[in-house]
């Protein structure tokens, strides 16, 4: 019975490297490193050379700085990487998945897990489809699909914070039902025949930057700044690393759990637009639970742990950079997809095999 | 008598150079109960856990039945006849009665566990401790006392012959009680080596014929328990130096807590008490005494049943949730690691972390770092911590500077109340000082702080006043003048046979010398 | 006062047990509900040979669940599952149809690879202590890549022998039912009846308790992987033999209906609680049960995860509130 179970279906390699920024130019082709380097830089009003002490200090701590390198070597060797075309694709690829991490590394430092991401964003996507394509307003149709995202995010808030569900069930289920609706909706269908208003918003090029990569790069810095420098990004650290000692100093946990979540939803919500727009469309198969691989894998490549406590969001992006970087130059070295899922599996795995053998030894 | 049949000698044990046993004997002949007594940190735990395999000791020899043994592992001291039954019970809750007995040693037959044999062997042992729960009974389902046979029963089914009871009684009820004295005085006939650990002094005399009373790592009386009374045995535990200041506290000081009828079905019972500006007051029991749950609960971290809590709100008294008491007060919980610090987090953020809000910026959202930085290096001057620098983790401090961390956090926040649950566990001596003067100095700014701890000199040291609280009770308030023997008595279980709201609870007559103060007092 | 307090919490303790019984008896009580109301509404539901059908349906499943039941009542989990029964099965049909090894061999070199890749699971959970959410789904995702790789993703065809024995049926009596029936059982009586059952569940039950009554507690980490990959492998098989060809999607989204049946079951996902027989047997037979009556009543397919999902929430939510319930 399983087997004939309509559930997922993988999106085909030629849907995710679709390419739709053909006649974009960039005038300087600096690296994505170098940017985000800075934008941690701007967070902290230290003098330069300590900075750069400190990020040497936690890069070269983390498994971020071999990936580093291995993308850099990448990308000098691989015919066509360093082409404007394949950048910009690269970085509008990152823009949904980065979204989504983000997401996600909000419930991962709560020490909890969300797999219903992805789906959630086929769900609020479709959604919004349907009553862009039905009944009218683009606008009204986007911030359904937010409001849609952030109403999942809740319940799935609900379930973990107050009744104290495991996470990771709860999520795999609200994954199911949401394809499972998804597929209903749409009858395993796209929803096509979009308004052209919403695409052209969406992928408006300002200059040589596309808005999705311009909307991922303005909300990881206010994710990360939430993060690090707010009281409730600081409460969010204290209940993943501690949940016991954060309801003794009197941080409301139940309420910082369900936030994390929701905003987890509403984060999906963001990314539906950006793939609805990219599509022109919008289906079940969006939501492939191939992605939370990738989300996951990006997240603790890019330091986040799955424990909880740990991460930062512009370490998240960064690791969602280099999962591309190295989906994107496996594609353009013609590497059978299905090896690009082995590959990813392992990263993960031996990225949080290095994390907790480290942690083993230092204990 | 002829040669004991277990005999421990010269055994000493230190750890990072502090003597925890300084050359302690240890006998006990077949057919023996020998009562094994001692203050919190006396080392009893530490000669039973060498006993026992858990520890191995620095100096000393063990001889069991004329052989001389050494002890590397538990499984060695099981093989030697020593079942070790201790005070939190390792059963898995969700097995029957018999799989827990047979767990480590199932008799196969025919490829499958022989049920049958398991059951009537089972059944067996527990016959014999005049026991009647059912072998399929899934443990979960069992009261606390059962679950202790079950325990006792696994160590039997060993055939071991040295039994070691760690508090064997804390979690029992009063019938639960009386029955496991009879289980102990058939395991006597049966010429059984039974050594009985316990701070409930009017326990002992029921059941034991020797005793010996450890101080400070070392035996300070040991001999045949007829020979002595309940108050030889304090002195040996408590010493005799009484250091006892004149510590006073303006009655007239206003009420800040109040605590009226709290009650938590099965674990408080009734709790009932006021706070008083700049006082130390001193809630005195034993462990599972209650005195940790009084804690919790009136800081909202556990349920209560019924009962409600005021605190003083701008000079009235005010009821208020258990969930909201944290606004007035500070809460520092007995597990430091488990309960109380972020460990991987820097000392300014572990500081910061109750008094978030007011370190905020202008914007209301981001978290000021000048202010956090300052504040958590003012609280780090105060209390004298010892870091290298701010952002270093509370993980790598040594156990003293992380309670001192955690005291600065709600320094900074200064509440007017503050809750204290071991204030000074596993800290060194100086630290152990510190923690004491900053308590003391606290209470002098005109706080009011409600402190646990399991070391009476400690508790004699701080406290105005006392609560002296025994199953979930509060059974007597003592002034802070009290002398350490009452403290002991009381929170045994021996005083309320003295007290006049006498016989429920303690089992045997006690006569102590103190009866009649307490009746003076009531 | 007194009075009304026992009475205030007579009420609770009563309350509470309706919680509890509801908690831990709820799902045999919309089981028979279900089963009411399909009845009475299609007549085909009630007969031999539908109730035979259901039963030949829940084979692959229930084997597969059983793996998954044993790993959770170690109190780890398992969600590669699906991609365990898939490549290893791949592998099998590949060497049966391209090298034309003989069906036995390529059944044996079916379970020897479930085997390998539940120990590649163990591995990494006991050795580098990774968790076994993240090991098993990334496992999830590579196996099935190394599969897709090996079939190129497509439709193979069994050999006209196999096809026969998945469908193969004395009256209306499948014969792999007997087959799911025997392996259900014998894991049973491995849980319940061996030394080694017993430890699983002591280990679930806590692991440091486990390890102070010297139960080697990372051996049977291990060996529960091994025996969810071997199980995986083998409810692959029967799966592979019913439609008479290996396609793309074998096993996908097995962890998810497997961690269903599981937990409907009584299986808890704290550890350490719950039985295989008949737990994940009637677990299975629920799910299939729904759905069967869902087609039978003509309800669109696509409407069946979403059926499943709810059904999943409310088995987590009956489990969360039974172990609260205790406290």
């Amino acid at each position: 019975m399983f087997q004939q179970a309509p559930c997922i279906i993988c999106l085909k390699p030629a849907d995710r490297v679709k390419d739709v920024y053909l006649h974009i130019s960039i005038k300087k082709s600096e690296g994505t490193w170098n940017m985000l380097d800075q934008t941690q830089n701007e967070d902290r009003n230290s003098s330069t050379t300590q900075l750069m002490l400190t990020f040497f200090k936690s890069v070269s701590n983390s498994p971020l700085f071999i990936f580093g390198v291995i993308a850099v070597v990448l990308s000098i060797t691989v015919p066509n990487f360093l082409s404007v075309r394949n950048i910009v694709n690269l970085l509008t690829q990152s823009s949904t998945i980065g979204l989504m991490a983000l997401g996600m590394t909000f419930v991962l430092i709560l020490g909890g897990l969300d797999l219903s991401i992805p789906a959630n964003m086929a769900f609020s996507g479709i959604l919004g489809a349907l009553y862009m394509r039905d009944i009218g307003s683009p606008v009204i149709a986007a911030l359904i699909m937010v409001a849609v995202g952030t109403a999942v995010g809740c319940i799935n808030g609900f379930a973990v914070a107050k009744l104290k569900m495991i996470p990771f069930i709860v999520t795999l289920s609200m994954q199911a039902i949401l394809i499972g609706s998804s597929i209903w909706i749409t009858k395993n269908d796209s929803v096509y025949n979009l308004p052209d208003a919403f695409g052209d918003t969406i992928l408006f090029r300002m200059g040589i930057v596309p808005l999705p990569v311009l909307v991922l790069f303005v909300i990881t810095i206010i994710t990360h700044i939430v993060l690090k420098l707010s009281f409730f990004g600081r409460w969010i650290y204290y209940v993943g690393i501690n949940k016991n000692a954060a309801g003794v100093s009197g941080i409301p946990a139940e309420t910082v759990t369900f936030f994390g979540y929701l905003l987890s939803g509403f984060f999906s919500g963001l990314a539906a637009i950006i793939v609805t727009a990219r599509l022109n469309s919008a289906s079940a198969s969006m939501g492939s639970e191939n992605i939370v691989l990738d989300i996951v894998s990006s997240a603790v490549v890019g330091g986040v742990s799955i424990y909880g406590g740990v991460g930062t969001a512009l370490g998240a992006v960064i690791g969602v950079i280099f999962i591309t970087v190295i989906t994107n130059t496996m594609n353009l070295l013609h590497v059978p997809y299905y090896l690009t899922l082995v590959i990813k599996g392992l990263v993960i795995i031996s990225v949080v095999g290095f994390d907790s053998l480290r942690s083993i030894r230092r204990s | 008598m002829s040669e004991s049949y277990l005999k421990m000698k010269g055994i000493s044990k230190h750890f990072f150079g502090t003597y925890v046993l300084k050359n302690v004997d240890l006998k006990v002949g077949e057919g023996e109960v020998l009562a094994l007594m001692g203050a919190n940190g006396a080392g009893k735990s530490t000669l039973m856990n060498i006993l026992g395999g858990v520890l191995e000791p620095n100096e000393g020899s063990i001889t069991i039945g004329g052989a001389s043994r050494t002890f590397r592992s538990v499984s060695d001291s099981e093989k030697a006849g020593i079942g070790f039954i201790h005070q939190e019970l390792a059963l898995c809750p969700t097995m029957t009665v018999a799989e827990n007995m047979f767990i480590n040693r199932f008799p196969v037959k025919g490829g499958v566990i022989d049920r049958r044999v398991i059951r009537e062997q089972a059944k067996t042992v527990l016959d014999t401790l005049g026991c009647k729960i059912d072998v399929l009974e899934i443990v979960r389902n069992l009261s606390a006392g059962d679950k202790q046979l079950v325990e006792i029963a696994r160590a039997l089914l060993t055939n071991a012959k040295i039994l070691i009871f760690d508090e064997p009684t804390s979690s029992l009820a009063l019938e639960e009680k009386s029955r496991f004295f009879d289980i102990i005085r058939a395991l006597q006939k049966e010429q059984k080596v039974i050594i009985y650990i316990t701070h409930f002094l009017d326990e002992i005399f029921s059941i034991c014929d020797q005793v010996q009373v450890l101080r400070n790592g070392e035996t300070s009386g040991d001999g045949i328990l007829k020979d002595y009374n309940h108050h030889d045995i304090v002195s040996m535990m408590v010493g005799d130096l009484d250091i006892r200041k004149e510590k006073k506290i303006s009655k007239a000081a206003d009420k800040v807590l109040k605590v009226d009828q709290l009650s938590r079905t099965g674990v408080l019972d009734s709790i009932s008490f006021e706070l008083h500006r700049g006082e130390i007051l001193g809630l005195w029991g034993l462990m599972g005494s209650g005195r940790t749950e009084v804690l919790r609960a009136i800081s909202g971290l556990d349920p209560i049943d019924a009962g409600h809590i005021s605190v003083n709100f701008n000079g009235s008294m005010q009821k208020v949730h258990p969930k909201r008491v944290k606004k007035w007060a500070g809460m520092v919980t007995e597990n430091r690691r488990e309960d109380g610090l972020f460990l991987p987090l820097s000392v300014a953020s572990n500081i910061s972390s109750a008094n978030l809000m007011t370190l905020l910026s202008k914007n209301r959202f981001t978290v000021q770092k000048q202010k956090e930085e300052q504040a958590a290096r003012n609280q780090v001057e105060a209390l004298n911590i010892k870091i290298s620098n701010l952002d270093q983790t509370a993980g790598t401090l040594s156990g003293g500077n992380q309670q001192k961390v955690i005291l600065a956090r709600w320094l900074s926040k200064a509440p007017p109340i503050f809750f204290m649950d071991e204030p000074t566990r596993g800290v060194d001596v100086g630290a152990k000082n510190e923690i004491h003067n900053i308590i003391k100095n606290l209470s002098g700014r005109g706080f009011s702080l409600l402190v646990v701890s399991s070391e009476i000199e400690e508790m004699m040291e701080l406290c105005h006043r006392y609560l002296v609280i025994h199953s979930g009770r509060i059974v007597k308030e003592l002034p802070g003048e009290a002398a350490k023997k009452d403290l002991m008595i009381w929170a045994s279980g021996a005083g309320s046979e003295a007290g006049s709201e006498a016989g429920s609870e303690a089992p045997g007559n006690v006569n102590l010398g103190t009866e009649g103060e307490a009746e003076r007092e009531k | 006062m007194g009075n009304e307090s026992i009475a205030g919490i007579q009420a609770v303790r009563t309350k509470r047990n309706v919680k509890q019984f509801l908690a831990s008896y709820g799902f045999y009580i919309i089981f028979i509900l279900v089963f009411m109301i399909y009845s009475l509404r299609a007549p085909s539901f009630l007969t031999v040979t539908n109730i035979m059908n259901m039963l030949h349906t829940t084979v692959p499943l229930m084997v597969i669940a059983c793996g998954i039941g044993m790993v959770i009542i170690c109190g780890e989990i398992d969600l590669s599952v699906g991609s365990v029964a898939f490549l290893s099965n791949s592998i099998g049909t590949v060497l049966m149809v391209k090298a034309g090894v003989p069906i036995p061999l390529a059944f044996i070199v079916v379970v020897l690879t479930g085997v390998v890749l539940g120990a590649i699971n163990g591995f990494f959970v006991v050795v580098f202590r990774v968790s076994s959410l993240i090991v098993t789904l990334g496992m999830l995702i590579s196996f099935r890549g190394v599969a897709l790789q090996i079939t190129n993703s497509q439709v193979i065809g069994l050999p006209e022998a196999l096809r026969a024995f998945g469908n193969f049926r004395i009256a209306s009596f499948y014969i792999d039912i007997a087959f799911g029936l025997i392996i259900i059982l014998l894991l049973h009586t491995l849980h319940t009846k061996r030394p080694y059952g017993r430890f699983v569940t002591a280990t679930g039950n806590d692991r440091e308790i486990a390890e102070k009554l010297g139960i080697p507690i990372r051996k049977i980490k291990f060996s529960v992987f091994v025996i969810s990959g071997a199980l995986a492998a083998v409810g692959g098989f029967f799966s592979m033999t019913q439609v008479g060809a290996i396609n793309p999607l074998l096993g996908n989204g097995a962890e998810f209906t497997g961690i269903a049946a599981v937990i409907i079951g009584g299986i808890s996902l704290f550890g350490g609680e719950g039985k295989l027989f008949p737990g994940v047997f009637f677990g299975v037979f629920l799910l299939t049960v729904i759905e069967t009556g869902l087609n039978q009543m003509s309800v669109s397919p696509y409407v069946y995860p979403f059926f499943r999902g709810g059904i999943i929430f409310i088995a987590m939510y009956a489990d969360s509130l039974k172990v609260r319930l205790r406290k």
